[in-house]
Formats: structure tokens, sequence, C-alpha cells
């Protein structure tokens, strides 16, 4: 019953992000369905958790749109990534 | 606690042009999650598998954006980016991938790095949602019922007990917290009940490797891989039609 620290984006990325024959399976942590990412996508993903991380992500939305924007999905996903940070925050809505 | 987390969590609303490639209507002309997933990425690792499997390597080296991030310019991070961004494709599985989220193996890394309630903190008076813990482990309702048994050597001594097969075994429920139920032998629920009965309690569940429910605290203590209590998150990705039914916290 010992209270740990919950999974920061990047942690989940690296529990719930596992190789499979050279995709990824990215578990939503929002939603709990599976998505089939591609290695570019996992990149995508990775420093969209470091962003938001370090509390800029919005900064990174826009170097993202900058460059021709999000690929079909992709921001969804990184969106949810942005609850885990809320979580770890003690910032999220209760039901 | 995570669990009413995330689900209060707010979804956002996207714009209109970053629609999901749904595959559910594929999955029809499939029978199983391990049938579909395996065609899926043998398929797709068959178009661009060399390229791919490349850059995994990189990635799985922890070098490509690190490297850039350390040694590189802004500038060279920026055509990294862009060029993950052209080379992305999500393709969402849903909750039916089976396969997909077996092979995510969070039943073994549950065993092996996660710590479950242990002993007699498997046995709890208060909602696992209420719990002051992070974690969100499986927790399966309990009613608790005066009942009527051998206790100590001493027959027909009424207790607080609760039972996990329809009233052919009954537990005494602990009077010190962190103490384990006991087996009561003899026992049997009492027909004239006080209005305070049933009381509520909860007890931890356990799973086998493919999130299959087996049983309850104290029922089974023995923890092991293939019989391990289970978070909620794990849960849903291996088995989603056994997340259902149970209190999630701790």
């Amino acid at each position: 019953m010992q209270p740990t620290s919950p999974l920061g984006p990047l942690a989940w990325i690296e529990r719930y992000c596992p190789s499979l024959d050279g995709q990824f399976l990215f578990l939503d942590p929002l939603r709990w369905d599976t998505h089939l990412l591609s290695a570019g996508a996992v990149i995508v993903l990775r420093e969209a958790a470091l962003a938001i991380e370090a509390g800029c992500f919005e900064a990174f939305r826009a170097e993202v749109a900058a460059n021709g924007g999000w690929p079909a999905g992709l921001e969804r996903l990184a969106v949810a990534l942005t609850a885990l940070a809320e979580r770890a925050a003690g910032t999220g809505t209760e039901a | 606690m995570r669990r009413r987390f995330l689900h209060s969590a707010p979804e956002r609303d996207l714009p209109a042009q970053h629609t999901y490639f749904e595959i559910s209507d594929l999955r029809r002309f499939f029978d199983a999650g391990v049938i579909f997933a395996t065609v899926w990425v043998r398929f797709i690792g068959k178009t661009s598998g060399g390229r791919y499997n490349e850059i995994r390597h990189q990635r799985n080296q922890g070098l490509m954006m690190d490297r850039i991030r350390n040694n590189e310019t802004v500038e060279q991070r920026r055509r990294v980016l862009k060029g993950a961004l052209g080379a992305s494709t999500v393709l969402t599985l849903g909750y039916g991938g089976s396969a997909a989220a077996a092979s995510i193996g969070c039943v073994k890394n549950t065993y092996i790095e996660e710590t479950p309630p242990a002993n007699g903190n498997q046995f709890s008076w208060t909602d696992p949602a209420a719990m002051t813990g992070v974690d969100e482990w499986a927790w399966s309702k309990v009613d608790v019922w005066e009942c009527s048994g051998n206790v100590g050597g001493v027959p027909d001594t009424d207790f607080e007990g609760f039972s996990l097969d329809n009233g052919i075994n009954w537990y005494r429920v602990p009077a010190v917290v962190g103490e384990a139920p006991t087996l009561i032998a003899l026992a049997t629920k009492k027909s004239s009940q006080s209005p305070a009965y049933p009381k509520t309690a909860w007890v931890l569940a356990y799973f086998d490797a493919n999130g299959n429910f087996v049983g309850n605290y104290p029922a089974i203590t023995m923890r092991t891989e293939q019989n391990t209590p289970l978070e909620g998150s794990c849960l849903a990705s291996v088995n989603p039609n056994a997340k259902s039914g149970f209190t999630y916290g701790g």
C-alpha cells in the first residue's frame, strides 16, 4: 500500500510502447486503447514527452505546426501524455 | 486513485483533419486479435522494414535525439523532427488488439517491478478509490455479514465475516488493520442480521498471465508471475473484457 510515483510521459513510453517487429505498440494512457506506431511517430511522441516534462509542450506544438503539422492521430496521443504530467503534478480533475 | 484521475482527465477536441485510420472494419476479416496484429505488423514490416529497423536500432540505443540535443544544432534537430513527422503513421488497434497488448508484457512487468499490497493489507475496509496511494490495483468488493462459527475453539461464536464462494467458506475480518482474515470452521451467516449489515469491504484480486481473474485474497495468498494482482492499466491492455467489475486503487 506504499504510494509510488505515477509514471510520467517518458516513463509511460518506455513501459507501454514496446517494439514489435519494426513497429511500436503504444497504449493510450487516457483511453487505454492500443495503437501501432511507426518509428518516426515514436520519435515524435518521445520529443513531445520531453517537451511536456520540460513544461514547454505548447512550444513543441508550435514547432510541429511549423514543420508541417501533426500526422493523423498522433496529436491525440501526445495530448494524452499531458494527462500523465498533470497527474504527476496533482493538477488533474477528480471525478 | 490513478484510474479516477485518468478517467476524469479532460479529453481534448482535435481539429477535423486529425482523424484516425480506424481499422475496426478490417478486423472483421480476422477472427482474433492475434491474427489481426500479426498480419498488420508483418505487412508493414515487409514494406518498410529496413528503414524502420535502422531507425529503431538507433532509438533503442537511446542515441538519436540525445546526440542531436547534445552535440548538434537546432536546425539539425528541426530537420530530424520534420523527417520523423513525415515518417509517422498511427494505426488504431482499439481495445481488441489482444495480441498487441499482450506483447506489452505488463503482467510480467507488474510481477517483477511492482509492489502490490501485501499480507493483511490485501483486505481493506477503505474503498480503494479513496486510498491515498497512487496505484490502481484491482480489488473485489465483498459483503461483510454477521456470522457464527468456531472461533478459537469456541463453537457458535459470533463474528464479522465474508465469503468468497457464495457462503461455503467464511473468513473472519481482522480486528486490526494489516492482520490477515482467518478462515472459520463450521461457520454460517446468521439468519438474522442487524440493520448495519451487510457492510462493504474489499479484497485484492488475482489474475493469470492473460489477465483472467483467478480469485481473491485470502483464498489466494501466493503471488507468482502466473497469479498476480494487476493494475487497471495493465488489465485494460491484456484483457479489457475483464476490467469491469473491480474497484481500482491502492
